[in-house]
């Protein structure tokens, strides 16, 4: 009897041993380390970090998209590393060089493939997600070969991305059904695309231009009818005012039936009518916007903003059209990220070396910890959104 | 380096240009060290002190490397390592940070750093810019 009672606890602890404790990973995310090219893996429950992982290279600018199971983050780094995190193991699963200087990349509708935009060799690079082997190379070449830095890589429903040639000024849609052999339409967007968008249902999408006071819009499920020119001389009557930092656009910018734009050399956020394209309403905000992130029920957008004024958020209620609060995180705010359903938001302070989490409902701080120089915020439900 | 430009403007022989630069830089070495020596608030030759330059070198690496890189290898600007600047004149640089540069991304920074600050930072990132840490 006793031996038999011995051998059933052994069991139990082998057991409870070779297994770690089951979970999801719908509440965990990742913050970069821009400084020392870490990541930390973080719960949003627990509201803690829970693992920090050393040895990603340049993420001095780093972009994450996540796997569809929400398992794997895929980290871009700015020396053209692709690093795929385990947020369950704690460890790096894969690691490559695939460029020599990268922006950021997208996982492809069906999560088979994981795409980087590089700006040397200027061009996109379609890896396997499973081994991050490479499938497609595509050379972003115009005008007898130059290749072109690229910018606004996205994901589109028909297993497609989409992105913009910041030198040649031209949006490609490349279709992958064939990953070996994609194929490619290319549209004249406008001078400079600096970052695109594609609306969370996947239809329409939009290249920001730097060069121009205007955007260039593509209806996906219309290709045919080519590039539509939104907002055209949105800055006109007032002088462009020096831009320190490239605003970041993406899917978040959409709020019910509206965007809300960062215009480009004014202190202001554009509204959008997204059924008519039409300009709506102007807000006028503390400095050149960076980020415009709505609340995921798209009652607040959040705001931050380039150099000098960078150690401000302000918080747009979109009803009124008003901003009700201006919060002050800390130094360098360079990046803002809510969960899942929005009831928090997670704000990185770089230059104070701290996260700061808020209550978006009462606009108070609840929470607040330590990481080197964070810059960029990543939570899995991205995983599941067109355009993330 | 901004001097060894200057003098070989004037049609100075390379060699003379050498000579100068070796004991121009020994000299300023001895100014620098001597300067660090008597005051934690080193105002070296440039007029610039110690702290200004400290922080001038996390602007440059955090809000210039927003588009040339943290580690001034390039992204949406151009590289800014002493190897890619070699063939440049410093005086063009200078005018770049202060003003900015038409039709490109480049804004105008002269708001917030001046002439002497410019040229200082020119000089570093010629000579391979320091580390921000």
């Amino acid at each position: 009897m006793r031996i038999k009672c011995c051998f059933a606890i052994l069991t139990l602890l082998l057991t409870s041993c070779a297994s770690a404790p089951m979970r999801g990973t719908g509440d965990l995310g990742l913050i970069i380390e821009r400084d020392v090219g870490r990541v930390q893996i973080v719960d949003t429950s627990a509201k803690t970090s829970l693992a920090t992982i050393a040895g990603l290279g340049d993420l001095s600018h780093a972009s994450v998209v996540f796997s569809r199971d929400g398992r794997y983050g895929y980290v871009f780094g700015r020396d053209g590393g692709l690093t795929k995190v385990d947020l369950l193991k704690h460890v790096i699963a894969k690691r490559i060089m695939q460029a020599g200087n990268s922006i950021g990349g997208a996982i492809s509708q069906n999560g088979r493939y994981v795409a980087a935009q590089n700006y040397t060799p200027g061009g996109v690079k379609i890896f396997d997600a499973l081994t991050l082997k490479l499938v497609a190379d595509i050379p972003a070449a115009y005008d007898n070969g130059k290749l072109s830095k690229v910018v606004g890589l996205v994901d589109a429903p028909g297993n497609q991305f989409v992105f913009s040639l910041f030198d040649a000024g031209e949006i490609w849609v490349a279709d992958i059904s064939e990953p070996s052999m994609p194929m490619i339409k290319k549209f004249k967007a406008g001078k400079q695309p600096y970052d695109g968008l594609i609306t969370p249902d996947g239809r329409h999408y939009i290249a920001g231009l730097f060069g121009e006071d205007g955007l260039a819009l593509l209806d996906l499920w219309h290709p045919e009818k080519g590039i539509q020119r939104i907002l055209n001389g949105y800055g006109q009557g007032s002088e462009k005012l020096p831009v320190y930092k490239m605003p970041h656009l993406r899917g978040w910018a959409v709020a019910g039936t509206r965007a809300y734009l960062p215009a480009i050399g004014h202190h202001e956020l554009l509204v959008v009518d997204t059924q008519t394209w039409q300009e709506v309403g102007r807000i006028p905000v503390a400095g050149q916007p960076v980020f415009a992130i709505a609340r995921p029920d798209g009652r607040q957008v959040w705001v931050n903003f380039a150099f000098p004024d960078n150690a401000q958020v302000q918080i747009v209620e979109t009803e009124t059209q008003q901003i009700v609060k201006t919060l002050r995180p800390g130094l360098a705010v360079l990046h803002m990220e809510f969960t899942p359903r929005g009831e928090e938001a997670w704000v990185s302070s770089r230059d104070d070396n701290h996260v700061t989490i808020y209550d978006t409902q009462t606009l108070q701080a609840l929470a607040e910890f330590k990481a080197s120089a964070p810059s960029g915020i990543f939570f899995t439900h991205r995983a599941t959104r067109i355009g993330f | 380096m901004l001097m060894t430009s200057t003098l070989t403007k004037r049609g100075a022989s390379p060699a003379f240009v050498m000579i100068f630069s070796t004991i121009f830089s020994s000299v300023m070495s001895v100014v620098f060290i001597t300067c660090v020596a008597f005051s934690n608030t080193a105002v070296a030759d440039t007029g610039i002190s110690h702290e200004r330059k400290t922080a001038l070198i996390k602007l440059v690496r955090n809000d210039c490397g927003s588009c040339h890189g943290m580690t001034l290898k390039g992204g949406l600007g151009p590289e800014l390592s002493a190897e890619s600047l070699h063939n440049s004149d410093p005086e063009s640089l200078r005018e770049t940070i202060l003003h900015g540069r038409t039709d490109t991304a480049m804004p105008p920074w002269s708001a917030f750093i001046n002439g002497a600050e410019a040229d200082w930072i020119v000089e570093q990132l010629m000579k391979g810019f320091p580390d921000a840490h």
